[in-house]
């Protein structure tokens, strides 16, 4: 049965005095969602879902103890209490650093992020919206001989949090994914292509969706291949969210701490070109990492990740900033009430340069448009910024875009990478997640290929 | 033995009438699931994560259409909300459930000391004993982070078609990894080892050996070249070098892809699709194995799949859904990562069987190649095929001989094409666990070969 947070708080607490622990922490997630999905013309799959889950953490004498638990009856309540309440004992004491932050507001703070219209859609005008993707798909080119998926999932998710310390706050926030996949055959070729979209908002062009899948898949049926060699290479807005995605962790505090960052000893130094402006922002418009407070309760703030190509510092939580001795950045994340406290920025931003895609094309007489990357969960080393990943793109000639290029392989560091951007482009997809990146030339990358 | 109180004639009821309006089958799905993560690195305990992950799934079929409701409510009230919210969804006329048959499944993985049972202690003096042996190799080993984990997941299954079963599945994993560093570079290597069983796995296990190979591997990497890009041979050693099959053949066998025609594979079921010298299985029968069970998670029993035949095409991998639509048997195959997911047919152990070839037959005769010894990760396009896996430690082959250590080669190639250019199976079998992740969530699979030697794969490098 789902409970409210201050419920759970209250049992939570009152085992806690037995046990002399006055430093608690309630975490809650509550999710509801809807899918539609559609296939050959009528609904394929609906989903409807509502689950709940709740974090507890407790420090006593500077030992830090978590647990988490789906089910709320008595019985296991005590026992998600008596699990954080156990691990502590093993864990080591850090005193100064294992605190619980203090409550940076006057009073309880709610906040809710929800597009009314994108609420009031009922479930028969998303499942038409859905329909209206597929047959646009097929619509899009003869060639497109089967749409497996495509639908609609929209979710509305609460997080909140109570602490000993005074902090309670909750945030309610309601989002859309739109997606949508297509094989097309021509001759004995057969091709895939897929796209999605997330917004926070009603606004969704069919049109320019379908078209982006039918590009993507038709495209691909005349791939050629490129010789093996180093190239100059432009990376797309998708290309460079992948890229960046997977070496998030780069510039988490915690990393540097654990000796599992390359940046290590690196703050205030130059890192990147000099046109490389990173931040973090978690108020943007209808930013997709927008948040009012971090999973510890605190107020987020801008941050300044990379300034002019240097490393201005790393995000914090409260645990790695008082093991700093400096402050947090508001950057605690819980992947989900089931993770520990990690940390993870909000809405990443390489800030756009003047120029568009094609401008960055023009400057290149021999290279390639590297559109899409694959596979980063294996082919990317964080530890030592090496990276090694499927890619699809375009042949770049004169000047131009030419021919689809069929799958290759791109090879090289991430930090060689950010230190080679010599143009960026203003062109940032801004519904894909919660990474924002335009276009960026780069000097050069290796590409292997058949 | 019994972990869920619910009255068999009470969930009946809730399958009457989730079916009120029609549909052709309907499935309740509990869950029950406790786990223990212990994380242990810069030579302390650095987090324990121990939680309850508790819910129900409510699927409806209905022409071939699913309609899935899950919630961590598993009140009456709620079950007959959740029911009678699914059967709105449809219309038709009432269906009527079969009676539930009688009987558990028997438990074919006995389970050797519950895991839950040893005291933490335990644990963390052998995620301590890794730590000590790993940094004792070598002072460029600046970091080692050990990770225990069990689960005990607790299933309930009970549908239209009158199964009702229940099953306990024990889970544990030990991992070792090891980051060394130079003053130009950082590496690291890993080793694990996992099971569908208790902590007998633990105790089975040569910690020292873990430890020592996850450093050491570490610690050659630093000095390990880049590869050149290019396509040329390659041979890929046993165990994790499964992965290739897992990717290139595998997920394109599942029914997910084949039932909509979205496989490369469709169809082709009796035609050749790989070289003479493949045979392959899905099994997810194997004592203890990491990707076995008694009952999946359609409450059918686990079974042993021939999947290629001397590279001819024998089965896919079929779930309930699949079956509908394929007209195809069930190959006890469906699974999820947990009520949150519908399931769908998935891999289990999933493995290239034995050759005749020995391991110095398939380096020889290679001018240049790439020996891939220990294989990371890897994705695929089912429709295509178009895979990519990474190799965590090469070695170049020059003049029929194993030579310079390489690092950061990427493979891809057209799994359908992989298949065929399979010209060699060596004797070597050896199976290894992983973690797959796809449409119904993340699932433990294994994955296993002999060596094998592939003509050519794209190799990406510098």
């Amino acid at each position: 049965m789902i409970k409210n947070i201050k419920d759970i708080y209250s049992i939570i607490e009152k085992h806690a005095k037995e046990k002399g622990v006055t430093q608690i922490e309630v975490y809650m997630s509550h999710t509801e969602e809807e899918e539609i999905k559609i296939r050959e013309h009528d609904l394929d799959a609906f989903g409807i879902a509502e689950t709940a889950g709740y974090s507890v953490r407790l420090i006593k004498d500077g030992k830090q103890g978590a647990s988490f638990t789906e089910k709320t009856d008595d019985a296991s309540l005590s026992t998600v209490f008596e699990n954080a309440y156990n691990s502590m004992i093993y864990m080591t004491p850090e005193i100064e650093y294992n605190v619980l932050p203090e409550n940076d507001t006057k009073s309880d703070e709610h906040y809710e992020m929800i597009d009314d219209t994108l609420k009031s859609l009922d479930i028969e005008s998303i499942k038409n919206k859905a329909l209206v993707i597929e047959q646009g798909i097929y619509d899009a080119d003869s060639r497109i001989f089967n749409v497996p998926s495509s639908g609609i999932a929209r979710y509305t998710s609460t997080k909140s949090i109570i602490n000993s310390n005074g902090i309670f706050k909750s945030e309610k926030k309601m989002s859309v994914i739109y997606y949508g996949e297509a094989i097309a055959k021509e001759n004995d070729i057969v091709k895939t292509g897929y796209d999605s979209y997330i917004s926070l908002d009603s606004n969704f062009n069919i049109d320019e969706f379908v078209q982006s899948i039918k590009n993507d898949v038709i495209g691909k049926l005349s791939a050629k291949g490129i010789k093996s060699g180093n190239y100059k290479a432009v990376l797309t807005s998708d290309a460079m969210m992948t890229l960046f995605g997977a070496y998030m962790s780069l510039f988490s505090s915690e990393s540097v701490q654990k000796k599992m960052s390359l940046l290590e000893g690196k703050k205030l130094k130059s890192i990147a070109s000099s046109i490389v402006n990173i931040y973090d922002k978690p108020s943007i418009e209808y930013g997709l990492g927008n948040t009012n407070f971090d999973s510890e309760g605190v107020m987020t703030k801008d941050f300044s990740v990379i300034k002019e190509g240097v490393l201005q510092g790393f995000l914090y939580n409260t645990y790695t900033a008082k093991k700093d001795r400096t402050l947090t950045t508001a950057h605690a994340l819980r992947g989900s009430y089931k993770s520990p406290i990690g940390i993870s920025p909000h809405n990443f931003i390489l800030e756009e340069g003047k120029y568009t895609q094609k401008s960055l094309i023009e400057n290149i007489n021999n290279g390639v448009l590297i559109t899409d990357l694959m596979g980063s969960h294996a082919g990317v080393d964080v530890l030592s910024g090496d990276f090694s990943l499927q890619a699809e793109g375009f042949r770049i000639e004169n000047g131009e875009k030419q021919a689809r290029l069929s799958p290759f392989i791109v090879s090289g560091n991430i930090l060689t990478l950010l230190s080679e951007i010599e143009m960026i482009a203003s062109d940032t997809q801004k519904n894909k997640g919660r990474i924002y990146t335009p276009s960026v030339a780069i000097r050069e990358i290796s590409v292997a290929c058949d | 033995m019994k972990h869920f109180n619910f009255e068999k004639s009470f969930l009946y009821s809730i399958l009457e009438t989730s079916l009120e309006n029609g549909g052709d089958y309907a499935e309740l799905f509990f869950e029950d699931t406790k786990t223990n993560s212990i994380s242990y690195l810069d030579s302390k305990v650095d987090n324990m994560n121990l939680g309850i992950m508790y819910g129900v799934g409510l699927r409806l079929i209905h022409n071939m259409k699913t309609i899935y409701l899950y919630s961590n409510d598993t009140s009456n009230d709620n079950l007959i909300k959740l029911a009678k919210n699914a059967s709105k969804l449809i219309t038709g006329s009432k269906h009527l459930s079969k009676m539930f048959a009688e009987g558990n499944s028997e438990n074919k993985h006995e389970l050797h000391i519950p895991p839950f049972d040893v005291l933490f202690d335990d644990k963390i003096n052998v995620l301590q004993f890794l730590n000590e042996k790993a940094r004792n190799v070598s002072p460029n080993i600046k970091q080692f982070v050990g990770r225990y984990m069990e689960k005990e997941r607790n299933i309930l299954v009970c549908a239209s078609n009158g199964i009702f079963q229940e099953d306990t599945q024990t889970y544990i994993r030990l991992i070792a990894h090891s980051v060394a560093s130079n003053s130009t570079t950082t590496q690291s290597s890993s080793r694990s080892k996992g099971a569908l069983d208790g902590y007998q796995l633990i105790k089975d296990i040569n910690l020292e050996e873990m430890a020592v190979g996850s450093a050491e591997s570490a610690l050659m990497m630093l000095d390990a070249q880049y590869p050149k890009s290019g396509v040329y041979p390659v041979v890929i050693e046993n165990g994790f070098g499964g992965v290739i099959f897992h990717e290139a053949c595998g997920h394109a066998l599942e029914a997910t892809s084949v039932a909509d025609n979205a496989s490369v594979f469709c169809g082709k079921k009796g035609e050749k699709i790989a070289n003479e010298a493949v045979t392959a299985f899905d099994d997810g029968t194997i004592e203890n194995a990491w990707g076995s069970y008694n009952i999946d998670d359609e409450g059918n029993k686990a079974q042993k799949t021939v999947l290629i035949e001397n590279g001819i095409l024998k089965n896919y991998l079929v779930d309930e859904l699949g079956s509908m639509k394929m007209g195809e048997s069930i190959t006890g195959s469906a699974r999820r990562e947990n009520y949150q997911y519908a399931p769908t047919s998935r891999m289990r152990n999933t493995f290239i069987g034995k050759g005749k070839s020995s391991f110095e037959d398939l380096i020889s005769g290679i001018e240049y190649g790439l020996y891939a010894k220990k294989m990371g990760g890897g994705s695929v396009d089912p429709a295509t095929t178009d895979y990519n896996f990474s190799v965590a430690e090469g070695y170049l082959i020059e003049n029929g001989k194993i030579t310079k250590l390489v690092r950061g080669a990427t493979l891809i190639d057209k799994g359908c094409d992989t298949l065929m250019k399979i010209e060699g199976v060596s004797d070597n079998l050896e199976l290894a666990e992983g973690i797959c992740g796809s449409v119904s969530g993340s699932v433990p699979t294994t994955i296993g070969q002999p060596a094998i030697r592939v003509s050519s794969l794209t190799v990406g490098g510098r």
